[in-house]
């Protein structure tokens, strides 16, 4: 088994040491990130300042929320752009040479007329790709992660970096690759295959994404909580303003303005209205804990895509005429 | 009882509607131990039928075995079987040879690399040179130690002479021979020019246009066929025409007729394929 293994990275030398290294190479820049913005320590009175809800700046928390901005939008945005980009193209390239360049080159012809069950042999060639793959993928992912959390200290942006980071990155570079394995044993081609495959992702990324925004108005809005004291963001996605009524009613934005806006003669601010009238504005939206539900989901109905991909090109691996 | 190593039983392939038939009513038993050489121009047929029998192609009609297994029931069995060399020698370009002796030995448990290490040590390339820096004789020389390596009862060679020069083609068909010979299997070699093959053969294949046209050991095959002057034919019934070396017009006869110069392999084949030659057919029935 290890004589295989060792044959077939040998083989796809090429891939699987350009995915190690970038993988690597992002997921070092991630945690250097990370580290750098843990450094940035800033103080808990500056997190009002800096989120607007309170006018003073004061010199201190100017200077560190500066530094923390510098290190956040430019060298951390850009190791998350990688880390979107990283896991559909290591494991296109990756998937795509594994069936797609052996039919290309012609060898499948040597390996098929060698390896009797051609399942066995794709079975082969595929772990060691699946598992080198998965550990320089998996460092990247949590390196990404723990620069997520570093970035996202002060907010609760659970959906906003989806995929980016975590196990859904990880799923995403699985799903590449064996687009790669679907698209490189139909095609026999490198190149129209890593076209075709890159495409491919591209509209499973995006109805994930369309999925994904159909779920979440699907789901209830409730009232919203602050994120922490002295925070004004909430904890969860804003849907829309709300007020609750005296007698504990919720009255929606639509129905309080109808309200508002025939208020009693003599009222300057119709808004001012419901205040005065006990009207408490609330936020609607949907928690943070609900939308922890989705990442999960998302990851398994990759890996369940992944798998079928695998499945289907084991089933072309086995009809296929090796060109 | 003994099963036939290699048959074809009405084999018809056409790779799509409306394309002629690649090959078609093909009816073959190879005999166990013979070398044959599987001759015909370029689009003949010969690499479908070979691949058919490694389970790459799945006939429209009939059936091909290996000793008695049908590649498309029993792909498995039928390919372990089997030692192949490909039309181009398909060799992994950054793996060494002896790394390609290990990858058969991880699909073939069965695998001598002893004899292919020897085999290729015998041709003077060592085990751990890249295949990328072999030259087109020594990667034909490795394909043919892979399947020779593999100890299989048969072997199937698609055209592995076609970028050889001739000393390499002499080489390899000495191995291909020698090795045979000792083991006893069964091999079909594929070639458009039989002068490349016929030192290698005992039996001959023509296939013409997808169709066999002539079936036959060498020895009768020879025996039964002579050449004469078309001149000289006097309404004898040709198998066909066709231009001697010297550039004489030539025809070839079925039998064994006195004063007839008996006929060389190349002839034999070349009086085949000119039968089914649309503008030989033609010029045959010209006054």
């Amino acid at each position: 088994m290890l004589q295989s293994a060792r044959l077939t990275l040998k083989h796809h030398r090429f891939e699987v040491v350009s995915a190690v290294v970038a993988a690597i190479l992002v997921g070092a820049a991630a945690l250097w990130v990370g580290a750098r913005l843990a450094e940035l320590d800033i103080p808990g009175r500056c997190y009002p300042i800096w989120l607007g809800s309170v006018a003073e700046m004061t010199p201190e928390c100017s200077a560190s929320i500066r530094a923390f901005q510098e290190v956040y939008s430019a060298p951390a945005g850009l190791v998350l752009v990688a880390m979107g980009v990283l896991p559909l193209t290591v494991g296109l390239i990756a998937g795509v040479s594994v069936v797609g360049r052996e039919l290309e080159t012609r060898t499948a012809q040597t390996a098929w007329a060698l390896a009797a069950s051609r399942r066995r042999w794709f079975a082969r060639q595929l772990w060691p790709i699946l598992v080198v793959l998965g550990l320089a993928m998996a460092f990247a992912a949590t390196a990404a992660s723990l620069l997520v959390a570093s970035r996202t200290a002060y907010y609760f942006g659970v959906l906003d970096d989806i995929g980016l980071h975590g196990p859904l990155a990880l799923a995403r570079a699985v799903m590449a690759l064996g687009l790669g394995l679907v698209t490189g044993a139909a095609l026999g081609r490198t190149l129209p295959a890593l076209i075709v495959g890159a495409v491919l992702s591209f509209v499973l990324l995006f109805a994930a994404g369309t999925a994904r925004d159909a779920w979440v108005q699907a789901q209830q809005p409730v009232e919203l909580e602050y994120a922490f004291v002295g925070n004004p963001m909430f904890d969860g996605r804003w849907v829309e303003q709300a007020w609750r009524a005296p007698d504990g009613r919720l009255v929606g934005e639509a129905e309080a303005e109808a309200m508002a806006l025939v208020p009693p003669e003599g009222q300057a601010d119709p808004w001012a209205w419901l205040a005065e009238n006990d009207y408490d504005a609330v936020a609607l939206g949907i928690p943070a804990e609900t939308l922890g539900y989705w990442e999960p989901m998302e990851v398994g109905a990759t890996i369940v895509a992944a798998l079928a991909l695998v499945l289907g090109t084991v089933l072309i691996v086995d009809r296929r005429r090796p060109t | 009882m003994v099963e036939t190593p290699l048959a074809a039983e009405g084999v018809g392939r056409r790779y799509s509607r409306g394309r002629p038939w690649a090959i078609k009513d093909v009816d073959l038993a190879i005999p166990r131990g013979s070398i044959t050489a599987l001759v015909g121009p370029n689009g003949a047929g010969k690499s479908t039928l070979i691949r058919s029998w490694m389970g790459f192609e799945r006939p429209d009609e009939g059936r091909v075995l290996v000793q008695g297994i049908d590649p498309r029931r029993d792909r498995t069995a039928a390919v372990s079987r089997i030692g192949y060399v490909p039309q181009a020698a398909s060799l992994y370009r950054n793996l060494t040879v002896d790394d390609h002796f290990r990858f058969a030995a991880v699909c073939r448990p069965a695998f001598d690399r002893a004899h292919a290490l020897d085999r290729t040590q015998a041709a003077g390339i060592g085990a751990e040179r890249d295949v990328g820096e072999l030259s087109g004789g020594e990667q034909a020389q490795v394909a043919l130690a892979i399947a020779l390596g593999t100890r299989s009862p048969v072997l199937l060679l698609d055209e592995p002479l076609a970028s050889l020069d001739p000393l390499a083609r002499r080489e390899f068909l000495a191995v291909l021979v020698d090795d045979v010979r000792s083991t006893g299997a069964t091999a079909i070699l594929s070639s458009h020019i039989v002068t490349d093959v016929q030192q290698a053969c005992d039996s001959l294949v023509v296939l013409a246009s997808g169709r066999v046209a002539l079936h036959a050991t060498v020895a009768k095959a020879r025996a039964e066929h002579r050449t004469v002057l078309e001149g000289d034919l006097a309404g004898r019934p040709a198998v066909g025409h066709f231009i001697g070396q010297d550039g004489e017009r030539l025809a070839l006869l079925r039998g064994t007729g006195a004063g007839f110069k008996e006929a060389t392999l190349e002839e034999i084949v070349l009086g085949y394929l000119s039968a089914v030659r649309p503008s030989s057919a033609a010029a045959q029935e010209a006054p």
